[in-house]
């Protein structure tokens, strides 16, 4: 085997297991990032610009070291930069909110793992035009202020039912996880 | 409870209410940057951020939390009519869309027909994606296809949840999912000083549907599948879409040229419009956030909005050889304006500024780029190296004129000729780089000289400046543009300095003085509209 095959074969493996690395934890790294910058489309630009970085640096990463904090750390310098890139148009928190928020997120994972288990349940509970209108405002190409021209109804009153039926599945989950004397 | 426990309660009722606020994008700055004091400043505070954040991610992220379960008791439907009516205005959407959505699968029908044998090599290149990802060398096709598997989570705003709703909803419907498209829907074919913010692109990669490319310098052609050309002018911002001869034009300049049958109806969105090419020439400058404006230079495209609302239905406009639109990001309203071509080629002009005489040296001290070849047609063995003016040789040459450079001086003995002049050769060298196109160079220069700049040889080629003796240069700046002889790499440029020796002017060293500064400039390409063959030089 020559010296361009071995190289070849050293790049397949290293793409190999970046693909089988990153397909495993790309939501854990999706909700890492939303939790930094709270919108869908910027979790999904950084993500995007991370997991090139990811890529790029999967020779550094040592095997016996567990992948998600190490890629944790490429989401939130992305994070970093995304910000400053953005500063002009987007509001993001300050680098002391970012970092104490990125520690709890750590922390708290089973927790999150536990709640997610849970708003399965409580989506049960919802009539299916309430999945609608959640399908709607997170599943459309559409922000609230399209949805509420689209159907007439003022922004305020489209966010106020966004707000309650919300925080109606966060107390559905609350109770859930009491019930399961997980909380 | 404490004191403090009713402090982080109050926070965590305050997050509540301000947290919603900034999912919908609709809290202001104050509301912003109160949301970033509370979570700064109490855990249970961010513990709350974090689970309603978690539910957040959960409705719109990349999972099937959305997808229909069975109804059990429930709540009053206090969303009846609201969702009634966005189903409707859904539904309008999705009906306007539904004939672009075809037509598009119909070209890629007739692409994959045509590019049959093309298809399978490409297929065998899948790998082509991993030096855009930066990665470089082949891959095997199956580690390809598991990188390709990511992908589609890392779509824009094509991601995933989208595209699951629609095919969800076109499968309610009975429409059978659009066939598979090959995700490298264009090349890179040409860039000049390119620089990329995200990664390192060279001509020839494949791009492939969902990547975004940022400009930072320079230019680059994109060429679709179908053969359309794109050039980018930094900074710009594009992003590959789902569609083998359509891009999104995010932010900056671009020109459109599409030449062949199949590169017709090249789609280029933009925030503002839909730009749809029917056999043209055409620029769209998306620079500006408060408007976009498209230029056409030859042939037509059609204008449409990119949103379509209830209110703004879609009204395409035409615009032909010699037209432009302006559309307003706020009103979405469409001014014609004249097509203006310079607008796609100010910045295509390159300069780079040329180190000036004795420029960061000290007094007395030598410039190793000058020297004195020759004094009244007798060579110099060895040529003199000039030094900075020390200021004594000669107190009245300006000093102020020029920023960038100092005299260069030389007094020594030499007998007053009979004419009182004397003839100083100066010599300098100086690289065009080769990537400049050198019919398109000029050296702009800006002199003083004591007391006459008789002449400059360009490559051995001599150039008369100025033999007026009666308007000496040495008082006020003049200048001269060399445009002829110039070549690509080092270039030597000898000045011809005659020195006049003052009738009563009795001394034998009659100092002899130089200083220069100008700029190496490419200029634009002509305004013919031959941007490939002017920037790209292929």
């Amino acid at each position: 085997m020559d010296e361009s095959q071995r190289d070849i074969n050293a790049l397949n493996d290293l793409s190999e297991e970046f693909a089988r690395l990153y397909t495993s934890n790309q939501q854990t790294l999706y909700r890492y990032a939303i939790s930094l910058v709270m919108r869908h489309e910027d979790a999904m630009d950084i993500l995007q610009e991370a997991s090139v970085a990811i890529l790029r640096k999967m020779g550094s990463y040592q095997r016996d070291k567990p992948f998600l904090p190490w890629a944790r750390r490429f989401v939130y310098l992305e994070v970093l930069r995304y910000r400053k890139s953005k500063a002009r148009s987007i509001a993001m928190f300050d680098t002391e909110v970012l970092e104490q928020i990125s520690l709890d997120a750590e922390q708290i994972e089973p927790l999150l793992e536990h709640r997610r288990t849970a708003l399965r349940g409580c989506m049960t509970k919802l009539t299916p035009k309430q999945q609608e209108l959640l399908q709607i405002r997170y599943s459309e190409d559409t922000n609230i202020h399209e949805v509420a021209e689209a159907s007439g109804r003022s922004v305020h009153t489209l966010y106020d039912q966004l707000k309650r039926l919300r925080s109606a599945l966060m107390e559905c989950i609350d109770r859930q996880l009491r019930k399961d004397g997980l909380a | 409870m404490t004191a403090s426990d009713d402090q982080h309660n109050a926070a965590v009722a305050e997050v509540a209410d301000l947290l919603p606020l900034a999912l919908e994008g609709l809290a202001d700055t104050d509301q912003f940057s109160r949301l970033n004091a509370l979570l700064r400043d109490h855990a249970a505070a961010r513990l709350y951020y974090l689970q309603y954040i978690e539910l957040h991610a959960e409705l719109g992220g990349p999972t099937d939390i959305l997808v229909a379960t069975e109804t059990c008791d429930v709540p009053p439907d206090v969303f009846r009519e609201v969702i009634d009516d966005a189903l409707k205005a859904r539904h309008r959407r999705e009906l306007e869309s539904q004939a672009q959505e075809q037509l598009e699968r119909n070209l890629q029908r007739e692409h994959e027909k045509q590019l049959a044998a093309a298809t399978s090599v490409d297929r065998g290149k899948l790998q082509i994606i991993i030096p855009v990802w930066a990665v470089i060398g082949s891959a095997a096709a199956a580690a390809a296809l598991i990188v390709l598997a990511v992908l589609p989570f890392l779509k824009n705003d094509t991601a995933a949840p989208q595209q699951q709703a629609v095919q969800q909803d076109t499968q309610v419907q009975g429409v059978p999912a659009p066939p598979e498209q090959d995700p490298i829907v264009a090349t890179l074919t040409a860039t000049r000083d390119a620089q990329w913010a995200q990664t390192d692109l060279a001509p020839d990669d494949r791009l492939i549907a969902g990547q975004r490319l940022t400009l930072t310098a320079g230019f680059a052609e994109i060429t679709t599948s179908r053969g359309a050309v794109a050039i980018l002018e930094a900074p710009t911002t594009i992003e590959l879409i789902d569609s083998p001869n359509a891009l999104r034009l995010i932010t900056g300049k671009l020109i459109g040229i599409c030449e062949t049958d199949s590169s017709k109806d090249f789609l280029v969105r933009t925030p503002q419009v839909d730009v749809t090419d029917l056999g043209t020439r055409f620029g769209i400058d998306a620079s500006n956030q408060d408007s976009v404006e498209v230029h056409v230079f030859q042939g037509e495209v059609e204008v449409s909005r990119s949103t379509f609302t209830a209110d703004s239905p879609h009204q395409p406009q035409r615009l032909l050889k010699g037209e432009a639109a302006r559309i307003s990001s706020d009103t979405q309203r469409l001014d014609r304006i004249a097509a203006d071509v310079s607008l796609f080629e100010t910045t295509a002009a390159r300069e780079i500024r040329l180190p000036g005489t004795g420029e960061g040296l000290e007094a007395g001290q030598p410039d190793p780029n000058w020297q004195i070849i020759s004094v009244d047609g007798r060579p110099l063995e060895p040529p003199h190296i000039l030094n900075v003016d020390s200021g004594n040789d000669y107190n009245s040459w300006p000093t102020t004129d020029l920023s960038k450079s100092q005299w260069l001086s030389w007094k020594h003995d030499i007998e007053r000729p009979a004419d009182g002049r004397n003839t100083y050769l100066f010599q300098t060298h100086f690289e065009i780089p080769g990537s400049m196109d050198i019919e398109r160079v000029q050296v702009a220069l800006r002199y003083l000289a004591d007391n006459q700049l008789a002449a400059v040889h360009v490559n051995g080629h001599r150039l008369a400046i100025d033999s007026d003796i009666a308007d000496p240069s040495v008082r006020e700046v003049r200048s001269f543009t060399i445009e002829k002889h110039l070549v690509a790499g080092q270039n030597k440029i000898v000045f011809e300095v005659m020195n006049l020796w003052p009738a009563t002017y009795l001394h034998k060293s009659n100092p002899v003085g130089l200083r220069v500064e100008g700029e190496l400039k490419e200029l634009a390409p002509a305004t013919n509209g031959n941007w490939r063959q002017r920037i790209f030089k292929p």
